[in-house]
């Protein structure tokens, strides 16, 4: 679970204009288990076929539409 | 043959089908390019697969916000009440409840599909909602983002990462120093002249 970040009037601005220090994402990113590249490819193929399904929504609006 | 006249300004926005296309170091990631690569029926699934295939072979970092899997949640939900419905409006039939055991079989396939298959060969970091949700409503109110694009937005942001992977030409109101977005090409030109109106 991250750590929460400070409250917002404790924090200062930074250079950027950020009211907030950056998320410190680098420290808790996932490697992939799986070394071989050809691998990790064939595996997000698979992937996107898995599921089945003849109907089409709009992604963006999450077929709200 | 050429077409003449001057090539138009990047503007920040980059096609991620384009030949020589490059992934970049680190990028975060909206719903929309899950979806379509997890869905094998929607129009851009070919090139939203080949772009997140791209990230697992390269080891490009790819942050995303927990939103992106509620939402991909929301639209695997949806395709279900779309199979029974075809013609209606979602929102007239969403509590119709003989859509429930597709949509948890969907919904399972979903799950499987981007835990094991998206999330397992690549390198990742998910982004908790708490910890953009403060900066939402000045990004709304600066940029005019609906509440969810918002936090997609904020994620970016907060991360100091400045490469976005999305098919929203709506993000196009981010300024381009702060947001590089790369999208189909198919999107690119409307994405670009979104972004010449934004700025």
């Amino acid at each position: 679970m991250p750590a929460k970040r400070q409250p917002a009037s404790q924090r200062s601005i930074s250079p950027n204009g950020n009211a907030q220090p950056p998320i410190d994402w680098r420290s808790r990113i996932h490697k992939p288990t799986e070394t071989d590249p050809k691998k990790r490819a064939e595996s997000v193929e698979r992937a996107a076929t898995r599921i089945k399904t003849t109907a089409r929504i709009d992604t963006i609006t999450l077929g709200r539409e | 043959m050429a077409v003449p006249g001057r090539r138009p300004l990047p503007r920040g926005v980059f096609a991620f089908d384009a030949p020589g296309w490059e992934p970049p170091e680190a990028v975060v990631l909206d719903t929309n390019v899950v979806a379509e690569a997890l869905l094998p029926n929607q129009p851009e699934h070919i090139v939203c697969r080949a772009v997140l295939r791209r990230f697992a072979t390269a080891g490009t970092a790819v942050v995303f916000n927990r939103l992106l899997e509620i939402e991909l949640w929301e639209a695997v939900f949806n395709l279900a009440l779309r199979e029974r419905h075809p013609r209606k409006n979602i929102r007239h039939v969403r509590y119709d409840n003989r859509v429930r055991p597709r949509a948890a079989r969907l919904l399972r396939q979903a799950q499987q599909a981007w835990q094991d298959g998206v999330l397992a060969p690549l390198a990742w970091s998910r982004i908790e909602m708490n910890e953009v949700a403060e900066d939402v409503p000045k990004l709304m109110q600066d940029y005019g983002l609906q509440s969810y694009d918002a936090v997609h937005a904020a994620t970016l942001l907060d991360s100091e990462i400045t490469d976005f992977i999305t098919r929203d030409a709506g993000f196009a109101a981010l300024p381009p120093t702060a947001a590089t977005l790369h999208t189909t090409h198919a999107r690119v030109a409307g994405t670009r002249a979104r972004r010449r109106r934004s700025s």
